[in-house]
């Protein structure tokens, strides 16, 4: 095999569970194309996932990508993407992807692989062990059954602590489409049901152990881009805070900073370790693990839409139960838990098979959360996921509505079915061309344009925040348009952003790149606010790395074409397995026509999605993209621009 | 010197990996002269690396004199060219702290990058911090708890 990779490794795995076959391809058969990640499973799939593959199909393939920057000391560049056929997506299960982070990715490229594409399924349970190019299928009969926590554990034991581990727990086990795909204590493939495909495909685990190395193409350039990223993403910006740990639960509960993903510059404030809090639910029990992002809900946050109050620590209690059964924490705490809530309030239910409905009451979460998982009484019903519930369970369709903003994936940075992030109109206009053409939540690599907008602002930040001017000439730098980050500017322009950050999510899931830190466009500390790192723009950053890791020193503007290729792929998929079209688009308006939750003081009411001005705005969003605005699929000569001539003839078949 | 608190360390590997791809032109952690023991179900993170040993069993037990300290340097350098592989240096190290790349088969260990150690310079929480011994006192009363990235 040719192995000149750079920033790659240069070989895929290739796993047959219902054969046991084992093979290798070459990575570059796509790489120099489609990037890494999500771009190189999504050619695959294009290539090999026939139209009505559901999810348990044996030939739906689950496949586990790293990119050219994981395991390598790029700032936040250890995660991985897996793609498959989603059980949780709706109207249908279809294609789409998930990330996780953790150490497991890099550790699959010093094992010297890129990637693993497995199709078919076992008999009988097992697990794939990878120790560099000793690959085999060992039976996993005993660890069946086992949480996500005790399976590491057991693996830790077989084949000792150095090996890194992504599992199912046994809500993947009885295909949830709420099911996790985990490594260590809750970095998680969370949205999309894929532990379900695992558990299908009678996959308990992938272990690896890799004593290999990275190369690089221009190592002192690719060193010095890195030094010079990590000065600028570590300095202290002050906004929206700066992190910190709090002396009173360092000292009770031994909270810690953490790395959620390898190659972290940086503890941020979404992610604490705790070494030691008390059970509630299991009073003698202490638990250890870390509590990240949406899991800060658990406990539960007055004033807010999630006021329950569970206390800190049975939040912590009922977050580890969800991590170790293998949960998908969004759906239940921005879906599944407040819906109840709110057909309480309604009064359309009272309680569930006898137990009363109370979100103030841990053992009430513990039931649901295990009923959920081992498809008990109710918990049958509710494995479906949240947007599938009310129909099964008979009741709370409106209620679930306003919760679940598209495509069976409740809300985020969307100003409505999701009230805790901070944005407003007209923000979120580009939240909804987000959500509107992708295959799930776009925002879990599409935090870029309304989070950093938002965060940088005054209104988030009053210290450290920018001013609306400022941020108004900084999109016209970026984006080419005074429109762009305008904070009166409606519905002009808002295409071009969510091109672009559409762009960015690509190189995110691909090279990867953490969706909290990248792309680097504001900052507090330069002259003209724009982020930069010696000659290096903040913009710069991704492709920079990109290059001189691989040696591919094609220039931005061809860059950002692999990516645009890439979105063009993922939306052939869409209208050539599941007739995706502009209807479908749309079907997302309903989920903004609810008033927001906060209120632009440049304009001092509360707005919603105006039907006629968001269709107009997704004609231009279509022809920004080279899609026929009818139909939204793209035009022949879109594709052949993007070498994709074959995907253009697939098409008009 | 480079201190340790190990409670303070994330698990990030950015000392690993910087070390490897500074060191060796590569990126792994098998390549590098500080390796990071992962326990994610405790919270433990402890980075092994060289103490730099006034009396250093490994210079002690070499034949070939391999290991040295240049003079007026406090810290441990391999000479390569008379380092003959035989590894009993890395058996006579306490701490574990001196490693084989299983890729090169060549011998590692932290020469602090001739005193002014990366992983320093990388590691978001000083959980690894290059100061004199004077600095220690002052690195030891910043707690966690108190502490800020």
């Amino acid at each position: 095999m040719k192995n000149q990779a750079f920033g790659w490794t240069g070989k895929i795995l290739r796993i047959d569970l219902s054969n046991r076959h084992i093979e290798t391809e070459d990575t570059l058969n796509y790489a120099t194309e489609y990037i890494g990640g999500r771009g190189i499973a999504t050619r695959i799939a294009w290539n090999e996932l026939k139209p009505g593959t559901g999810p348990y199909d044996e030939d739906n393939p689950l496949m586990i990508f790293t990119g050219p920057l994981t395991g390598t000391p790029a700032p936040y560049t250890g995660r991985t993407t897996l793609c498959t056929v989603a059980p949780q997506a709706y109207p249908q299960p279809w294609f789409t992807r998930a990330s996780l982070g953790g150490h497991w990715g890099p550790e699959l490229k010093y094992a010297g692989y890129d990637g693993i594409v497995i199709r078919g399924k076992s008999e009988t349970p097992v697990y794939l062990y990878i120790e560099d190019d000793q690959v085999s299928l060992k039976d996993a009969a005993e660890l069946w059954g086992l949480g996500i926590y005790d399976t590491q554990t057991s693996l830790f034991e077989r084949h000792g602590r150095d090996i890194r581990a992504l599992t199912i727990g046994q809500a993947g086990e009885n295909l949830s489409r709420i099911s996790i795909i985990s490594t260590e204590t809750e970095s998680s493939a969370g949205q999309g049901g894929f532990g379900a495909v695992m558990g299908d495909k009678k996959l308990k685990a992938v272990a690896v152990r890799g004593r290999g190395q990275i190369r690089i193409a221009h190592p002192d350039a690719f060193l010095e881009t890195c030094l010079a990223i990590r000065e600028e993403v570590h300095a202290p910006h002050g906004f929206p805070s700066e992190p910190a740990l709090d002396p009173e639960l360092v000292a009770k509960y031994g909270q810690k900073f953490q790395a959620c993903t390898q190659q972290c510059a940086k503890p941020c404030l979404l992610s604490h370790y705790y070494t030691r809090v008390p059970g509630t639910v299991c009073p003698n029990k202490i638990y250890a693990g870390q509590l990240h992002c949406v899991a800060g809900l658990f406990p539960g946050i007055p004033n807010t839409f999630y006021d329950w109050n569970l206390g800190f620590e049975a939040g912590f209690e009922i977050s580890t139960f969800t991590n170790d059964f293998g949960l998908n924490q969004w759906d239940l705490l921005l879906g599944i838990f407040p819906w109840l809530r709110e057909c309480k309030k309604d009064g359309l239910v009272n309680e569930l098979d006898g137990m009363e409905i109370d979100l103030d009451n841990p053992h009430f979460w513990a039931e649901v959360v295990r009923k959920i998982t081992f498809r008990e009484g109710v918990g049958d019903l509710l494995a479906e996921g949240g947007r599938r519930a009310p129909e099964l369970l008979g009741f709370g369709q409106e209620q679930m509505e306003k919760l679940y903003t598209g495509w069976g994936y409740a809300g985020h940075w969307d100003g409505h079915g999701d009230r805790i992030n901070r944005i407003f109109y007209p923000y979120w206009i580009v939240a909804a061309l987000q959500w509107a053409v992708d295959t799930r939540d776009p925002i879990s690599s599409g935090h870029g344009y309304v989070q950093s907008i938002m965060n940088w602002s005054k209104e988030t930040s009053p210290e450290a925040g920018l001013d609306w001017s400022v941020i108004k000439d900084i999109g016209a730098q970026v984006y080419g348009s005074t429109k762009a980050t305008d904070a009166e500017s409606g519905y002009e322009d808002k295409e071009i952003p969510a091109v672009w950050h559409g762009h960015r999510s690509i190189m995110k899931d691909s090279l990867p790149v953490g969706d909290q830190m990248y792309p680097r466009i504001y900052s507090n500390k330069t002259q003209d606010h724009r982020a930069r790192a010696g000659n290096m723009l903040g913009t710069s950053f991704e492709y920079e790395m990109f290059a001189s890791a691989t040696g591919m020193d094609i220039g931005e503007e061809a860059f950002e074409l692999m990516c645009e290729r890439v979105i063009n792929l993922d939306r052939a998929i869409q209208i050539r397995n599941y007739g995706r079209s502009r209807t479908d688009d749309e079907s997302i308006i309903p989920a903004f026509e609810y008033p927001e939750n906060l209120i632009n003081p440049l304009i001092g009411k509360k707005m919603a999605l105006d039907r006629d001005k968001f269709l107009e705005l997704l004609d231009r969003y279509y022809r920004l993209r080279g899609w026929d605005v009818e139909t939204g699929v793209p035009l022949p000569e879109t594709l052949q621009r993007l070498g994709l001539a074959d995907v253009a003839e697939a098409l008009e078949e | 010197m480079l201190f340790l608190d190990a409670e303070r360390c994330t698990g990030c590997m950015n000392c690993v990996l910087f070390c490897s791809q500074r060191n060796e032109g590569v990126s792994g952690p098998s390549s590098a002269r500080i390796h990071v023991d992962l326990n994610p179900f405790s919270g433990k993170y402890v980075p092994l690396y060289c103490l730099q040993c006034r009396k250093a069993p490994c210079a002690e037990v070499c034949p070939t004199g391999a290991i040295c300290r240049q003079p007026g340097e406090d810290y441990w350098t391999i000479d390569y060219e008379a380092c003959i592989g035989c590894m009993v240096c890395v058996n006579a190290c306490p701490f574990g702290a001196m490693f084989i790349d299983p890729v090169s088969e060549k011998v590692l260990k932290c020469e602090t990058c001739a005193g002014d150690p990366l992983c320093a310079r990388v590691c978001p929480t000083q959980a690894l911090y290059w100061g004199s011994a004077a600095d220690r006192k002052n690195y030891q009363k910043t707690k966690p708890g108190k502490q800020t990235a």
